[in-house]
Formats: C-alpha cells, structure tokens, sequence
C-alpha cells in the first residue's frame, strides 16, 4: 500500500464501521502506514500495525490508550471484510507491535502523534518520527536489522533522538545481550558517542 | 428514486410477471404471449408466490384460487420442503393457504403445513405489500381465517380465476405425470428422467427436493419393470429411461427445459431479501457494492445445480464501488434467463 492506497484503505474502513453502527473508533498507529501518511517514508506496507485504541475518559475528555491485542471483533469483522472488498491480506490491520504497551510507550507519545480523520467514526493517530525513531531501533537490534534498520537510516536521527530512543529500548530489554546488540547497532550506524552512553 | 430503488422496482415487475406466466400455464387466467419452453414446479411455483405475491394481491389470490380448485395434484412432501426455505413470514403464509386447502380436502397432508405456521406471534402483519415494503393499506374487517395466522387482509374472495390444467401443454408436464402414476415420487422420478439422459438416486432426491430414501427405494423397483435401465459401477447406480420414446409419447417440444424451479425462485427471493434489507440505509456506493458482492455468492451456491443458464457475477478488479451496477445487471439477466430459458 502506499499513501492513496492507505487513504482510500482507511476511508472505506470508516463506512464498514459506520454501516455497522459499530462505536466511535480511534486508534494510535505506527510501522510502515505511519511513517507513509506523515511523509517519512517512501516505501510501500502491507499493514496497518495498531498499537493501541484510544478512549476517551470521563474526566474532562481526556484520552487513554488501551492496548490494541486483541483487536475488538466489530473491528476485526470490518477489517476482514475490508480486505475482501479490496483483496488485500487478511491481517491489513493487526495488533501486531501492541506489546511495546506491556513496558511503556515513550514518554508523550500519544501528544506527539498526527490525528487524521477518515470519516466521522475513525480517527486515526498516526505515531511521530521521534517516536517512530524509538520503535524502528528497537525492532532493529531485536530483530538484526533488515527493513527495521533501513527504515531507521531513512529517518536520519540527531544524535539526541537515538540516544533516547536507545535509552527507551534498554527499559523494553535490559538483558546484557541486548545492550551489547544495541551498542554494536549504534556503532555501525555511526553513533560512536551514544553508543558509550547507554 | 435511487438505482438501488429502481432496480428493485423493474426486478420486482420482472418477477411477478414470471409468476403470472407460470400460474398462466396451469390453467390460471392470464395472459400466455408463447408457448412454454419450461416445465413448470408447482410447489416451488406456490412457495414463490407466497412470498412475491404479497405485492401483487391479484396474483396471490389468482393462485390461491388454483389450489382450492387443483391441491389434490399438488404435492405436500414437496411443499413442507420448500416451506424450509421460505421466511418465517412465507411460511405463515404458505400455512394460511395450506388451512384453506385443508377445509376443501380433508386429507392429513395439507395438516403437517398448516401446523407449521401455528407459532403464537403478536399482533398480525398486513399480508399485502407495496413495492416499499410499507402495508398495502386495508380498510373495513379483516379476513379471519388468514387472521389466524396473524395475517391481515380484506375477505378472500372466491372468484373463479383458473380453467381446467392444459394438461397437455408441455409446461404442464408434471403435473401430467402426476395425473398418469399418482402424486408421489415416481412422477418426480420420471420427470427428471424423461428431462435427463441418467441419474442416481441422491441427484434425483436433491433436485426434485425430496429425501434420498424413497427416492433410491422407488428407482430400485421401477427399474424391477424393465422400463427403468440401471447401470451400476462400483456402489454407484445410474438409471436411464428411453427418453425419446417418452418425448414422443407427451408431444414434447424439442427445446423443453427442466429447471430447478425451487432454487431459481430461491436465488429471486436472496436477491430480493439482500437488497432490501440495503434500501434506505443510506449505505455508500463501496458498503453497497460490498454487501452486494456478498450476496451474489450466496446467489452463485442457490444456483450452482439449478440448471438455469446464468453466470452471476463476481466483483472484479473494479473495487466495490463498482458492483452494484453488475449486480444490477447479473440480476436483471437472470430473471430474463428465467423468463426465456
């Protein structure tokens, strides 16, 4: 999918759930959709990777994020129907990096994102490039590079936003391991100094 | 008028005059414009009515009036199976009809269909229609018979609508068979038959609608006679009859179809429930053309066997924007291979 792809993709999405009468849905989005409709890269996605679902609370509207896995039925029934109608794969929408929510997202990410509208029942919180930088650095050293990485050098950090980024990712996995991977990582990738910081 | 509207609106005239052609061809009075190229199923032809009919009073009661005066040829096995299918408001209806028989013959077969629309329901529904699904509106006392049923209507009146069955007529054929070896499975048998080169038992069941028993039972002692030809490979028994010689003997056209009548008004009915259930909710052209897309493949299973020469359309690269148009038209181009198949 690339960007009308997704437009249209997220638009038809919001009729599925409104034919349904299905509730308000508003959900916090990162990966390859994320980084395509705030024009951070220009790669094409498979899927749609929802982190969270976005409720409004009682007290003075504000919002809470619940994880997203598993996906709520009324949105998976849509989803699948969706992927019929336009032959696309049957998880297009999926929970699948949900689980960053078990340790803690970065601080503010929620604030940081885009919200975009796709109809009066969807809104859609797409993650910022600082938060996007934070996410694809842990995918990268966890799963040894590959699209994560290059994903990564395309959103050409400063030296403050990887070692922030590097510092989130220890809290998802301080093993000894991983920070050896991760120092390497910053390494190669030409972040001699930060690597040292961590 | 929307296209959804509109096209509900020529299916709908298309439909009834398919009814009325067919009615026409038993005997009730109509207009007929050709002779029949198919073989008419009563029972299916009922069941369709019971349902098509409620917005078009003159056919329903034209029909009514037929089975009052010829429901010792129809065929309540095949009816209680068709009922199945209908809508919990068609088989009330098929039910309220069943009782009327009931009075005239008092033969238990008519009582199995009747018990079947007892379900207590609260507050009747009009039995007539508009084309909008709104009640047809009603004045003065209702029918207390139909009421029964927890259908409204104005008082059944008992007109004579129908002339003796054209029994010689082609499109008459079952009905004919039925008057030669009795109403039971064999004229069923023979009909397929005399229509089809061979079969076995489980085809002949499943698309006559009835069970596989009697119909493996009476296709074994028929072909006792001599008259019935089997052919066994392995466990598989086919049966074949000197078809020919049987055209001849019922003067029947060369281009006769045998159509699964039952299916075919099913796959009229689907069509008609699915876009109604789609009328005025507002739906946009891609949640239309996406629940249409649905029902087609439902379309597609009824009419898979059904021996009606129409391919219904599958959504293509087009999106689902798209087809509600092919919808449209595959729908328009089956109810015309009905019409002339």
């Amino acid at each position: 999918m690339d960007e009308p792809d997704i437009e249209r993709v997220l638009r038809y999405l919001a009729e599925r759930l409104a034919f349904a009468g299905a509730p308000p849905t508003a959900l916090l989005v990162c990966g390859g959709a994320a980084l395509i409709a705030l024009h951070l890269g220009s790669r094409a996605t498979r899927d749609v990777d929802v982190i969270a679902l976005i409720r409004q609370t009682e007290q003075m509207g504000r919002a809470s994020l619940q994880k997203a896995k598993p996906l709520p039925l009324y949105l998976v029934e849509a989803s699948e129907q969706v992927a019929r109608d336009l032959g696309l794969p049957a998880d297009w929408l999926n929970p699948g990096p949900a689980d960053l929510m078990d340790l803690g997202l970065p601080a503010g990410c929620f604030e940081r994102s885009t919200v975009k509208e796709f109809g009066s029942g969807l809104h859609v919180h797409f993650v910022s490039r600082y938060d996007q930088i934070h996410f694809k650095l842990y995918a990268a050293v966890d799963q040894g590079g590959g699209r994560h990485l290059l994903d990564l050098r395309a959103l050409n950090p400063g030296a403050a936003e990887i070692l922030a980024a590097a510092r989130w990712a220890r809290t998802h996995d301080p093993s000894p391991g991983f920070h050896e991977l991760l120092a390497s990582m910053l390494t190669q990738l030409g972040y001699h100094e930060q690597a040292k910081q961590i | 008028m929307n296209k959804l509207s509109r096209f509900r609106s020529s299916f709908l005239s298309g439909t009834l005059d398919l009814l009325w052609a067919h009615w026409s061809d038993l005997g009730v009075l109509g207009q007929t414009t050709r002779p029949a190229r198919w073989i008419v199923d009563p029972e299916a032809l009922l069941a369709a009515t019971a349902q098509f009919g409620r917005y078009d009073p003159r056919l329903f009661d034209a029909a009514v009036g037929w089975c009052l005066l010829n429901g010792r040829w129809l065929n309540s096995t095949r009816v209680q199976r068709l009922q199945k299918d209908l809508s919990p408001d068609g088989q009330r209806i098929l039910a309220a009809i069943a009782s009327l028989m009931l009075e005239k013959d008092k033969s238990p077969k008519w009582r199995r269909l009747v018990s079947a629309g007892d379900e207590t329901r609260p507050g009747a529904i009009s039995l007539f229609l508009l084309p909008d699904g709104n009640s047809l509106p009603q004045v003065g006392r209702p029918d207390e018979k139909f009421l029964r049923f927890g259908l409204r209507r104005p008082p059944l009146e008992a007109r004579q609508t129908s002339v003796e069955i054209p029994m010689k007529g082609a499109a008459a054929l079952q009905l004919r068979l039925r008057a030669f070896v009795g109403v039971a499975s064999r004229a069923e048998i023979l009909l397929y038959l005399v229509t089809h080169r061979c079969a076995h038992p489980r085809l002949v069941a499943r698309q006559t609608h009835y069970t596989h028993p009697p119909i493996a039972r009476a296709m074994a002692e028929m072909a006792l006679s001599g008259v019935l030809r089997e052919d066994r490979t392995g466990r598989e028994v086919e049966y074949e009859l000197e078809g020919a010689l049987w055209r001849r003997l019922f003067h029947l056209p060369k281009d006769i179809r045998w159509i699964n009548w039952g299916r075919a008004f099913s796959a009229l009915r689907q069509i008609w429930a699915c876009t109604g259930a789609l009328e005025g909710r507002n739906a946009t052209p891609s949640i239309l053309g996406s629940e249409l897309s649905q029902c087609a493949g439902q379309i597609r299973a009824i009419l898979r066997d059904s021996e009606v020469r129409a391919v219904f359309a599958e959504a293509g690269a087009g999106g689902p924007e798209s087809f509600p148009e092919v919808f449209f038209k595959s729908a328009l181009a089956l109810l015309d291979r009905c019409r002339h198949p």
